[in-house]
């Protein structure tokens, strides 16, 4: 059995199934969490950001008309709460509850360590260009879901990578195509 | 000669691609937005706000047909004034009219006019005059044909 789409799971959540919500939490938390973890400068706020992201989400997608993708709109939302963050707007904790003993501290050093490697190599980069490498390069969308997820052309989202390409290798990146 | 710290991409893609949201986290935001949906629920039912600007939408509907009055300009201002004192109730936090209650206003009425104020001129009728003049000149016809 094919799982369902994103599209078909917010139909679902709008003729109020829940568990259609539920499915595209799953489905999407550990990309925000990533995208997240990289755009914040405080990488534990990363979960926090997720649960807001989803909150909106539960509140906005009733008024969902499919102009863009789910994951689009995810995605926009979750550029938005980070900045948020990020300006200190939300600078506590949404919710202090008991961490879950499988995400211990060396979990965390490790996540952490590999959010700020990723962080440091696209500091040089443009806020498009950084997008573009994030979505494109990191997160192995398309270029098509890149230009949907940017709210731009496929010309410019490879016009963006182009550049990036050739900054990061400047910079000493290697293994890029 | 200044030595280039290089970085693997692939490999620093497979590292940042490991990373994953903590378990509890799904279970986490499915409790919050549920009790999320429950205060949105109750917060837009008790909003103030919205109830002000209903009830200021509601008098200006009500005082709409007013301004539409062509003659006499000062009937216009007892409706203004009660838009303004529902406007100034609003803001002073105080018990908010229903729409029921706009609407089973009764309006000041304007202020009596004197007896002999006759109200805005009235156009002259069109024949004005002339039928006396016809009559009379009948009558004096009738008067000079009987006298023959």
């Amino acid at each position: 059995m094919t799982e369902p789409s994103d599209v078909e799971l917010v139909q679902r959540f709008r003729s109020g199934d829940p568990e259609a919500f539920e499915t595209l939490v799953r489905r999407h938390q550990h990309r925000l969490y990533r995208l997240a973890s990289v755009w914040l400068r405080d990488p534990r706020q990363a979960e926090d950001a997720v649960q807001e992201i989803f909150l909106r989400a539960w509140r906005g997608l009733a008024g969902f008309r499919f102009r863009a993708a789910p994951f689009t709109w995810l995605y926009r939302t979750a550029r938005h709460v980070c900045g948020e963050y990020n300006r200190g707007r939300r600078a506590e904790s949404l919710e202090a509850e008991p961490a879950d003993p499988a995400d211990g501290p060396e979990r965390r050093a490790d996540d952490d360590e590999a959010a700020r490697r990723v962080r440091q190599l696209v500091a040089v980069l443009a806020p498009r260009q950084r997008e573009v490498v994030m979505l494109r390069i990191f997160e192995e969308l398309t270029v098509a879901e890149t230009a949907r997820a940017m709210g731009c052309r496929q010309g410019t989202v490879k016009a963006l990578l182009h550049k990036a390409i050739a900054r990061l290798r400047s910079e000493g990146a290697e293994g890029l195509e | 000669m200044t030595s280039r710290r290089t970085t693997d991409i692939e490999r620093l893609k497979r590292e940042y691609r490991a990373l994953r949201a903590p378990e509890h986290l799904a279970d986490r935001i499915r409790v919050r937005v549920r009790a999320g949906a429950g205060r949105d629920t109750r917060r837009s039912a008790a909003g103030p706000a919205v109830a002000a600007l209903a009830a200021a939408a509601a008098a200006l509907l009500v005082a709409l047909p007013w301004q539409g009055q062509g003659a006499g300009e000062a009937d216009i201002r007892p409706t203004s004034l009660t838009v303004l004192s529902l406007a100034a109730q609003s803001r002073a936090g105080g018990s908010v009219p229903g729409l029921s209650a706009i609407r089973g206003m009764t309006l000041p009425s304007a202020p009596a006019r004197p007896a002999n104020d006759t109200g805005p001129a009235a156009p002259p009728p069109a024949d004005d005059g002339l039928e006396d003049l016809r009559n009379h000149s009948r009558n004096d016809e009738e008067k000079d044909h009987a006298n023959s």
